[in-house]
């Protein structure tokens, strides 16, 4: 799907970033959200980046207000007076008119240091104006008598390209072809990766203004596994295995702590949870490397703001690291001043991230201040920052996914997998009963049905996500969730497809845990009862389906191929 | 080419000649279809060789008349 190769012919390079198909399915799917308004500067076409860039806009949640330059007018536009935000998509001609392959090989010998002059006065220019720079570094024509002189020349560019603190794109990104053809220098492979990284750019903070807070996520972040359905000897961080990137991230962020960002988690999860790696001595930080853990089930966009608010810094100042897209998606739509960055799951990808984080922050020197800013932050902070305000509304996010629901009825064979779910689950868990085979089978002899569900978006398949168990009297026994697809709104989907059909449950047996929260607030809906001395919570299916009707609508739903019962 | 392909290339052809409901992509063709201009062309150019991972060059994209011409293109390619 969004980042898979694109199936390559004749040594065509593989697709990097959104496919043409994807981005217009993720267009057409917006719904619409606040403007992202820039000037996309860049002395090429840039009409073959417009669908990618609507699509990494609509994906951060906002809609795309672009406006670009005639073609070949980049120096008269360096020389006119900032016209707002502005993304700078450079390439060494831009720094150094003579490389331009379009303007063929100079007929006189060339000056490389008049050449770097008049390139560094570009960059100035470029400086002054506050603007979000790309650099494409791609290859010069061969302008000296020696290649060293060619190659060095473009190692210059480079570095003056980097003075403006710009983002440095793959060298693949270029393609002569269509440059000479059409003057698009993109490469078609290369449109989407770049369009995401000229939208991120538009939506950060402007180069020169380091970041001051990094925020993080906990699990699959600064530890691999879920500690609330893991535990304690389910998560690793160590320097081995399947924790070591974990525990890189933990070194760069105590580096980032030693130079002055105050460190910052969010976590949705039981404060006890969130704590517990922390105060068993299992991660390289420490508690008190951390300004604050925000432990809580409420939006990470409320704690985020929250936090903010208590630290009294600006929203732009703050840096925002998860492995999940929903969660940053609904940050990156209700915070758009917040840097989001996304943790990589395959470990190949963890230096472009760390160079993304260590860039938020780069600063020239540290000071003594710096150093002990994070202990001054801590006294001004009183622990835990309860956090109970509402979050972004998903809806356009959650269209664009491309969800795929597959409803399975695990009734009569296959059902391995679906008692296992109810026996790992913890947080979205209707009371924490484990079952035994046997149980099942017993209430599936009596009349009941047990529910699956699989998932599958354009981020890949998330597998078996999701348990029903519906006993004979229509009472259901288990209900769990697995918390990688959580704010998908699964629950409500499956839930609402039964009562379509006259299958949902008329109660559920419900039982408080330490670890079900998700569960209590989902059961908080005015649909359910109140419950009875034996815990059962009467459900209204009708009312639930009229409450939710939208949410079977962000699914394409596969029905069970053959329904045994 | 697949039905799958045939598809995926007519969803191309609405979105970068911006087709309205119910047009018959098959129909498109310059100086037919008011916006497959110059610029059109080149998105198109970019857009299957991003979506389908081939390489249009020059003389095959000046071939891009029609949705059957383009049909052809790509089959020759071996999208």
């Amino acid at each position: 799907m969004t980042t898979r190769p694109a199936p390559a012919a004749g040594g065509t390079p593989a697709r990097a970033g959104l496919g043409f198909l994807d981005a217009h399915r993720i267009v057409a799917a917006f719904a619409g959200g606040p403007p992202l308004a820039f000037l996309l500067a860049t002395s090429g076409t840039p009409d073959t980046l417009s669908l990618f860039l609507r699509a990494a806009a609509a994906q951060r949640g906002r809609s795309l207000e672009l406006t670009t330059l005639p073609f070949n007018t980049l120096g008269q536009a360096l020389l006119a007076p900032p016209t707002g935000r502005e993304v700078w998509l450079l390439l060494p001609w831009d720094l150094a008119p003579e490389t331009d392959w379009r303007s063929g090989l100079p007929a006189i010998d060339l000056d490389a240091d008049a050449l770097l002059a008049r390139a560094d006065d570009v960059a100035r220019r470029l400086v002054a104006r506050s603007a979000r720079v790309l650099y494409v570094p791609a290859p010069v024509p061969p302008l000296f008598p020696e290649p060293a002189a060619t190659a060095a020349l473009e190692r210059a560019l480079l570095a003056v390209a980097r003075s403006t603190g710009a983002v440095v794109l793959d060298p693949e990104s270029f393609a002569l072809g269509g440059y000479l053809q059409s003057g698009t220098p993109i490469a078609s492979a290369h449109l989407g990766a770049v369009a995401d990284a000229i939208v991120a750019a538009a939506a950060g903070a402007a180069p020169g203004d380091p970041a001051k807070v990094l925020v993080t996520d906990l699990d699959n972040v600064l530890w691999r596994g879920v500690i609330g359905e893991d535990g304690l000897e389910g998560i690793a961080c160590a320097p081995e295995g399947t924790g070591f990137p974990h525990f890189l991230y933990q070194t760069l962020l105590a580096k980032l702590k030693r130079e002055g960002a105050l460190l910052a988690a969010v976590s949705r999860n039981d404060a006890e949870l969130a704590l517990m790696p922390f105060r068993a001595g299992r991660t390289h930080l420490a508690e008190d490397d951390l300004v604050a853990i925000v432990a809580s089930y409420s939006a990470k966009s409320a704690q985020i703001a929250e936090l903010a608010r208590q630290l009294n810094l600006g929203l732009d100042a703050f840096v925002f690291v998860d492995d999940n897209p929903i969660e940053l998606e609904e940050v990156a739509a209700q915070l758009p001043a917040v840097r989001c960055v996304r943790f990589p799951h395959a470990a190949d990808e963890l230096p472009r991230v760390f160079a993304e984080i260590a860039g938020c922050f780069a600063r020239a020197s540290v000071t003594a201040e710096d150093r002990e800013r994070t202990a001054m932050y801590r006294r001004r902070l009183a622990g835990m920052v309860p956090a109970d305000a509402e979050g972004a509304d998903l809806t356009g996010f959650l269209r664009g996914l491309d969800m795929r629901l597959v409803l399975h009825d695990r009734s009569m064979a296959d059902r391995a997998r679906a008692v296992q779910l109810i026996n790992k689950t913890n947080q979205f868990n209707a009371n924490g009963r484990r079952v035994t085979d046997e149980e099942v089978a017993a209430v599936l002899a009596a009349g009941g049905a047990l529910w699956g569900a699989t998932l599958e978006d354009r981020t890949g398949s998330h597998g078996e996500i999701l348990a029903l168990l519906v006993d004979g009297d229509g009472v259901a026994r288990s209900m769990v969730l697995s918390c990688r697809v959580f704010q998908r709104r699964v629950e409500h989907a499956v839930l609402q497809w039964l009562a379509e059909r006259g299958r949902a449950p008329r109660a559920f047996a419900y039982a408080e845990t330490p670890r079900n929260e998700p569960f209590r607030r989902f059961v908080a809906d005015p649909a359910f009862g109140a419950a009875g001395g034996d815990g059962v919570l009467a459900f209204d299916a009708d009312a639930f389906r009229h409450a939710h009707a939208d949410a079977l609508r962000l699914f394409s739903v596969r029905e069970p191929v053959a329904d045994p019962r | 080419m697949t039905s799958q392909q045939f598809d995926q290339l007519a969803t191309i052809f609405r979105a970068v000649f911006r087709l309205p409901d119910g047009a018959d992509p098959r129909a498109a063709a310059p100086g037919v279809t008011p916006t497959w201009d110059s610029l059109a062309h080149v998105t198109l150019v970019a857009a299957l060789e991003n979506e389908f991972g081939v390489s249009i060059d020059p003389g095959d994209a000046l071939r891009l008349t029609s949705f059957e011409e383009t049909l052809a293109v790509l089959a020759e390619l071996g999208a």
